[in-house]
């Protein structure tokens, strides 16, 4: 009996242990990982690198003088009208089509079609038509969300549970009821999935555009110091928009976790 | 398929067609081209060889980059299954790398690797890593412990556990992750190459754009999506050929969120 | 020609005082124990069968013969020499081959036809040469699989794949095998059948056999002797040999005379 309590004793202790060594061995890492990458930019010289302390220093710097948030704050408005108006035309699309089974038939291969299309290819087309301002990219993004949105939303629509249907039709629905109180909740969680992956890509899509051509944006601020020749401000700015992409997902894990309470944990949606 | 079906089908194509040409006649063909003259542009790139030189400079510049990435990207899991505490210490920093939206380095990797093929290597190479990686970790963590310990029963030691059951049962899942990240290796490689290249498909669809011809830009981009589809078609069939042995409503999951 | 259950002959396979106390999911110990004190013996060639209520402990046991789960206290002894105890117990499943283990799941790996699957073994350990594959056709053929050599699991029923996985066992002849209610979920019909085809298997090899089952028939109609586990924590509370003659027939078992009286002496004990 004595054994057998040592037994857990130590396995406890290894348990409290290898927790300690993934902590510190993170921390480790982390600061090994900075030091090569101060270690390389003395090498290299500040024309191809650019050492962490100064790409920091103008993190802050660019926080502290506000010259950082015109510019996010374009990229953000960008993808959210992008991101907004392409939801709602991927939602509203499959639901009219819904309406019309022969209208369905008749334009789904095209939609298809078109889905194989890589969308940000369209970009220099895109700044051709509407310029290099807001305007190409919300068309931009816009595009690329409503496919990302529309094949979801037409598949979960047609996943719909009709027995739940008929069901609120026999307890004496009406079809307004029907719609919003279960065609809309069965259709959440295919829209949470869909958006789970149209974030960061109307993220990048906003980017890329700003690259191409762009007067204005967090894509513009890296081309500027690029031409600039500024290593350390092309470093700051991707590692402000990777910040973005991963606050935005976070913020759209909350909502929906509030959204899906209903749902049994799904462990596979975490990053 | 009943007749009125194909009917109509064809019938929304030669409104679409007549649309694009109706609009290139009003607005003029300088802004949105017209389905004619693509059609003769690609007629007149294919008979002069130059859709196949920028293909071939996009689809190899892409298969370059997607092997350099995945290769390690599917080893690297396997090396990980017995060290769980590396594992845990790597987690965050590979994350970290899933989420940077990759297409946002390729400036820097421009100044680092010119405007050659190799900044579009590189950046392909990220992309398909990542990818491959986190695809490739889910099968080899999602393997049946149980499989395994029938493996060691029947007295397999670590490497035949890894070659006969760990890897046949994570293939699955590292092909699902090559369905992904094949083809955006090449519309990757296609969008660096509008950025910043002197050849490529990418390269062709932005220079045309710039200098007022969306003609070209359309011929290139068609092309683009005939070989984004070819790809697909061939990673599909490949994919079943080898998976002939699971049932045939079986579906394996991938992970979500996919930050490209 | 029952092998006699008290014979002073050294027990093949000897359990002393075993325990098992499980860890509560916050890494502190739990005080409740899943077995404790538990000891038997099983001498070659012997046929014992397990029984006991569900959630006794019973698969807790045979893994911790297996070698694929630890004990916390006791000891676990093949040919007198020690496997495990309550402080070292450093895994080596199945003791290199010495240990075969029949489970609940078939665990026939998806991605290989039937004959692959029951060549695994030698695969894995050796090599497959023409003596093992001859082994694995007769074996095959005994239980009438020929002719389904090259199908998928998925292709077969779940008593083909029971089959399956107790010739992959059987056909690299471990001399202590373990088989924990390797028959449970199959239909009644099939089970007969199964438990039939297990017998005439037995008889060829003489392998020494712990089976576990919660079915006291089919501890009765399988066994030399069965043992009877007692609630949580688990320990041998009864010990029955089984006089019945072989060669037997299942169904024929279940109709003899004294087959009431041993069912309600241990059905008495099993609670």
């Amino acid at each position: 009996m004595s054994d057998a309590v040592m037994h857990k004793a130590t396995a406890r202790g290894l348990f409290r242990n290898r927790r300690r060594l993934v902590t510190v061995g993170r921390v480790l890492f982390g600061i090994g990982v900075l030091l090569i990458w101060q270690w390389v930019s003395a090498l290299t010289g500040s024309l191809v690198m650019s050492p962490p302390t100064r790409v920091f220093a103008r993190i802050v710097e660019l926080i502290v003088t506000g010259g950082l948030y015109y510019n996010l704050g374009v990229t953000l408005l960008e993808a959210l009208v992008g991101l907004t108006v392409g939801t709602l035309l991927g939602i509203g699309i499959p639901f009219l089509l819904h309406a019309s089974p022969r209208v369905t038939e008749a334009t789904l291969p095209y939609f298809r079609g078109a889905m194989g299309v890589p969308k940000l290819a369209l970009a220099p087309l895109f700044m051709l038509w509407f310029g290099i301002g807001l305007a190409s990219k919300f068309a931009l993004i816009t595009l690329i969300v409503f496919f990302l949105v529309f094949e979801p939303a037409f598949a979960g629509l047609h996943a719909i549970d009709q027995r739940l249907v008929t069901m609120a039709r026999i307890l004496g629905a009406s079809h307004w009821q029907v719609t919003r109180k279960i065609i809309w909740k069965s259709l959440l969680p295919f829209i949470f999935g869909a958006l789970k992956s149209a974030l960061p890509w109307s993220v990048a899509a906003a980017v890329v555009g700003e690259f191409i051509s762009g007067n204005a944006g967090l894509g513009f601020m890296i081309n500027q110091a690029n031409d600039l020749m500024d290593i350390t401000g092309v470093f700051a700015g991707i590692i402000i928009v990777t910040t973005l992409v991963v606050t935005l997902d976070i913020a759209l894990n909350r909502v929906r976790d509030q959204a899906l309470s209903w749902r049994a944990v799904d462990s596979q949606t975490t990053l | 398929m009943s007749i009125q079906r194909i009917v109509d089908r064809i019938l929304v194509g030669v409104i679409l067609l007549a649309l694009w040409q109706l609009t290139s006649l009003w607005i003029g063909f300088y802004w949105v081209s017209s389905p004619l003259q693509v059609a003769q542009r690609m007629v007149a790139w294919l008979s002069d060889g130059t859709l196949f030189t920028e293909s071939g400079y996009t689809i190899g510049s892409a298969l370059i980059g997607f092997t350099l990435g995945a290769v390690p990207g599917a080893v690297i899991p396997f090396l990980l299954r017995r060290r769980p505490v590396l594992a845990a210490i790597l987690d965050p920093y590979l994350v970290a790398g899933y989420a940077t939206p990759k297409l946002a380095l390729t400036p820097l990797l421009i100044v680092w690797f010119g405007i050659g093929i190799w900044s579009k290597v590189a950046l392909v190479a990220s992309i398909s890593f990542f990818l491959i990686f986190f695809n490739t970790q889910a099968g080899v963590r999602g393997i049946s412990p149980q499989l395994i310990r029938m493996a060691e029963i029947l007295g397999a030691r670590e490497t035949k556990v890894a070659r006969l059951v760990v890897w046949p049962a994570a293939l699955p899942y590292i092909l699902a992750g090559v369905r992904v990240s094949l083809p955006f290796s090449i519309s990757g490689t296609a969008i660096a190459e509008m950025l910043s290249a002197n050849h490529g498909l990418g390269y062709l669809i932005q220079a045309s754009a710039v200098s007022f011809d969306p003609t070209g830009s359309f011929t290139a981009i068609i092309t683009l999506t005939a070989i984004l589809t070819i790809v697909n078609i061939l990673v599909n069939r490949s994919e079943r050929r080898i998976f002939n042995w699971r049932p045939a409503a079986a579906a394996f999951g991938r992970p979500k969120g996919a930050l490209g | 020609m029952t092998p006699a259950t008290s014979e002073p002959q050294t027990p093949l396979l000897a359990v002393r005082g075993l325990g098992k106390q499980f860890e509560a999911r916050d890494g502190r110990k739990s005080e409740s124990w899943v077995l404790r004190d538990l000891s038997m013996a099983v001498v070659d060639g012997e046929f014992v069968t397990l029984v006991g209520p569900s959630g006794a402990g019973k698969s807790t046991l045979l893994n911790m013969i297996a070698q694929v789960d630890t004990p916390s206290a006791g000891e676990i002894m093949l040919r007198g020499q020690t496997l495990a105890t309550g402080e070292h117990n450093k895994l080596n499943p199945g003791w290199n081959r010495q240990i075969g283990y029949v489970t609940q799941d078939d665990n026939l790996l998806p991605w290989r036809t039937l004959i692959d699957n029951v060549l695994f073994p030698f695969e894995v350990y050796g090599g497959v040469d023409a003596a093992a594959r001859e082994k694995a056709e007769a074996l095959m053929n005994a239980v009438g699989l020929t002719g389904f050599e090259h199908y998928h699991p998925h292709e077969l029923s779940g008593g083909m794949r029971k089959r399956a996985a107790l010739i992959r066992t059987l056909v690299y002849d471990p001399p202590v095998i373990l088989m924990d209610e390797p028959f449970g979920a199959v239909d009644a019909q099939t089970r007969l059948q199964l438990q039939n085809d297990l017998l005439s298997l037995w008889r060829l090899g003489r392998k020494t056999i712990v089976f576990v089952t919660h079915d006291i028939g089919e501890a009765i109609a399988l066994g030399d002797r069965v043992l009877v586990l007692s609630r949580a924590p688990a320990k041998i509370i009864g010990e029955h040999p089984i006089k019945i003659p072989r060669p037997r027939k299942i169904e024929d078992v279940f109709s003899l005379p004294e087959f009431p009286t041993l069912y309600a002496t241990i059905r008495a004990q099993v609670g």
